[in-house]
């Protein structure tokens, strides 16, 4: 009974939220997807939560890891397992490396970017599914969970980045630092065209469950449609005209050449390696992998509003 | 300028439920997909106010769309249609330890569960001291929660989420938890946002609950919202409904045997509660057809909170029922009622002579007692103190 006279009687703390909340205009509670003017509410809403983002980064490598000796070194064994394959296979047993100088180093370099662009669209599939628990529970924007798998994947990146620069040093093979911007603009469109893909996979995962099924098949396709294992050079020799542009009109293709030329020393000595205009080439495909991403978010927006009761 | 925290206009939800998921399947019953679709409503057109600073409590039966109401409230369904405004910082509650991995420790599932609710990583470390002393479990704080035990686990997850300085807040049946000490931490934690003017939305079945916390009710009844407003007049709405589905319950096919249960009470007070030392009337029709002789009756009282307050059997008054009778009445009357405040359920059970269980219905009728100014429990005592 005290209780509620305590109640009763207008504490200032109650009356000065009352004020302060009278003085916000009442919002609806959904998400803005009008297709230009929900945009900046979005990312302003993925803003506001980023610290989540790192918990669920944090929680997702935890739960990867977990009672695992080595732990994240785990992350390095399938790419050099993969290096040693391809090396010798391609490299040594097929003789690519004879013309293709520092073949190590070439390989590692495109798996390393490849292998980021994989493992977000590997992870995403399951983003939504595996966050039921949350996304059925709390309303966080969903989007959240396709970043903590880019987050994820640029972890392993960085490591074999490191591990890619301790190679180049070690061989003497150091790249000159004039060509960084080929890599960071190779990475950025690695990274933007993933979120947007991620975002879109995730969601049409939740409805149509066979996509993730699709996907592996579709990156093991695409794997070879990039130059990882072989150069461009091979490529030009047998490909003219329209077969050679669809060729490069993948970003990813794009994007995995300007990351080998800023990392490959060889490669940026020897000028014919690469496309005619590559820079050119790189800022297009960010361009495209930009819009494409604005696009996949503002209809990722639109499809996450019954994703709650769907998962 | 309205003083509503949150308001729904005409707001309704269905939901489909479509059985098949593959391709394969899609494209095999195309045609009839639509048949495959099962939709329902699962809030039809509830207009709402919850007004700033109050505690409303949202009840009715299991399914009448309490749940769903609160997490289009929360954001985390969007209606069909209809509008849901809402302004300030919200808190949900609608399960404890949403997101918690059992390999991370309690520390570290802190940080996860109040950047759940909003929180930056900079507030959380603000009120860390503050959370672990609540959960009261700082000695495994640093141990991963897969070791915790359910009790322990719950009171970390309760702590971590409440913390978050929220202007309104949802809470689902999430409040009956822990052991008895800390519950009443988290009830008075309850008590200090109202004080502070933070407005609450409860889910619950507790009438007790109800009564003790909330000055607003609303009353939901298969997706409907029957009443909206004061206390006491939202409990007697959420009785009748209750009243009308035992009825239902009663259906000749669900058990033929148990006729009709009806409680009297000698006498109720204004808001038709039963008062100290009022007899209760029960009264049971019986159809003894094909029930092997001698029958014998458990009638049960069952509190709110579901704990058996009282059982009586036929047998116990040496009742013969007499041999060869097909419709028989059982009348028990209860002298100088002591139970503690809140609602009672009556359950009846028919047993025959080999000791089967012929019927039973657990909610055959229902009465309120009236709130002991002092003690708790299913009991009530006149006390007087000392000290010496």
């Amino acid at each position: 009974m005290f209780e509620r006279e305590a109640l009763i009687s207008d504490s200032s703390v109650a009356t000065q939220r009352k004020i302060a909340i009278q003085a916000l205009p009442l919002a609806r509670v959904s998400q803005n997807t009008g297709f230009i003017f929900g945009l900046p509410s979005s990312y302003a809403e993925i803003w506001h939560y980023r610290d989540l983002l790192g918990q669920l980064t944090r929680r997702e490598i935890r739960a990867k890891y977990k009672a695992s000796v080595l732990g994240i070194l785990w992350s390095l064994v399938r790419p050099l397992v993969q290096l040693l394959i391809y090396y010798f296979a391609i490299g040594q047993v097929l003789g690519a490396a004879r013309s293709i100088p520092d073949f190590a180093i070439y390989v590692f370099s495109g798996l390393t970017l490849w292998g980021l662009f994989v493992e977000v669209l590997t992870l995403s599939p399951q983003s939504l599914l595996s966050n039921g628990g949350i996304i059925k529970k709390v309303y966080v924007p969903r989007e959240l969970f396709t970043l903590s798998a880019i987050a994820n994947a640029l972890l392993n990146f960085g490591i074999q980045l490191i591990l890619l620069v301790i190679f180049t040093f070690i061989t003497g093979a150091v790249p000159p630092l004039a060509e960084i911007g080929y890599g960071v603009l190779g990475l950025a469109i690695v990274i933007v065209l993933t979120f947007g893909l991620g975002l879109l996979i995730s969601a049409i995962n939740v409805y149509v469950r066979d996509l993730e099924h699709l996907i592996g098949v579709l990156l093991t396709i695409f794997f070879w449609l990039s130059p990882i294992v072989y150069t461009f050079a091979f490529v030009k020799t047998t490909l003219q005209g329209f077969w050679l542009e669809l060729y490069l009109a993948n970003p990813v293709t794009v994007a995995v050449m300007g990351f080998q030329k800023a990392t490959w020393r060889a490669g940026s000595e020897a000028l014919d390696t690469w496309p005619d205009d590559l820079m050119t080439r790189l800022i297009v495909a960010l361009v495209v992998a930009v819009v494409f991403t604005f696009i996949a978010q503002r209809l990722f927006s639109r499809m996450q509003r019954s994703i709650a009761q769907e998962i | 300028m309205s003083t509503s925290i949150a308001t729904l206009h005409d707001v309704s939800k269905r939901f489909k439920v479509f059985t098949e998921k593959t391709l394969k399947e899609r494209f095999l019953y195309f045609n009839s997909a639509r048949e495959h679709a099962q939709e329902f409503w699962a809030l039809r057109d509830v207009t709402l106010e919850i007004p700033l600073g109050s505690t409303l409590g949202l009840v009715g039966h299991n399914g009448s769309g309490k749940s769903t109401l609160l997490k289009i409230l929360g954001g985390i369904f969007q209606p069909t249609s209809g509008d849901v405004l809402r302004r300030g910082r919200m808190a949900a509650l609608l399960e404890l330890g949403a997101g918690f991995h059992p390999d991370m420790t309690g520390r570290e599932n802190i940080f996860l569960s109040s950047a759940l609710v909003g929180m930056s990583k900079k507030e959380t470390q603000r009120h860390l001291e503050e959370i672990i002393d609540f959960s009261g479990i700082e000695q495994f704080i640093d141990t991963p929660v897969k070791f915790y035990s359910s009790g322990m686990y719950v009171r970390l997850a309760f702590a971590a989420s409440i913390f978050s300085d929220p202007d309104l807040l949802l809470i689902d049946e999430v409040l009956a938890v822990g052991d008895e000490p800390f519950q009443a931490k988290c009830l008075s934690k309850i008590r200090e946002f109202q004080r502070e003017g933070r407005s609450i939305v409860l889910v619950t079945h507790s009438s007790a609950t109800i009564r003790e916390f909330c000055d607003q009710v609303a009353v939901l009844d298969r997706g409907k919202l029957r009443f909206a407003g004061e206390t006491h007049a939202g409990l007697d709405v959420l009785n009748g409904i209750y009243a009308e589905s035992s009825k239902l319950d009663s259906r000749p096919q669900a058990d033929a045997h148990i006729r009709g249960v009806t409680v009297k009470p000698s006498r109720v007070n204004a808001t038709g509660e039963v008062p100290l030392g009022a007899s209760l009337a029960v009264s049971i029709d019986l159809d003894l057809r094909e029930v092997a002789e001698p029958a014998t009756v458990e009638v049960r009282f069952v509190a709110g909170s579901g704990q058996l307050a009282y059982q009586l059997s036929s047998r116990d008054l040496s009742l013969e029922i007499p041999e060869g009778a097909q419709s028989v009445t059982l009348a028990f009357d209860l002298k100088d009622q002591h139970l503690g405040g809140g609602e009672y359920q009556v359950g009846v059970e028919l047993i025959d002579g080999f000791q089967r269980s012929v019927a039973k219905r657990n909610r055959a009728a229902a009465f309120f007692v009236e709130s002991a100014p002092f003690g708790q429990g299913t009991a009530r005592f006149d006390v007087t103190g000392s000290v010496s």
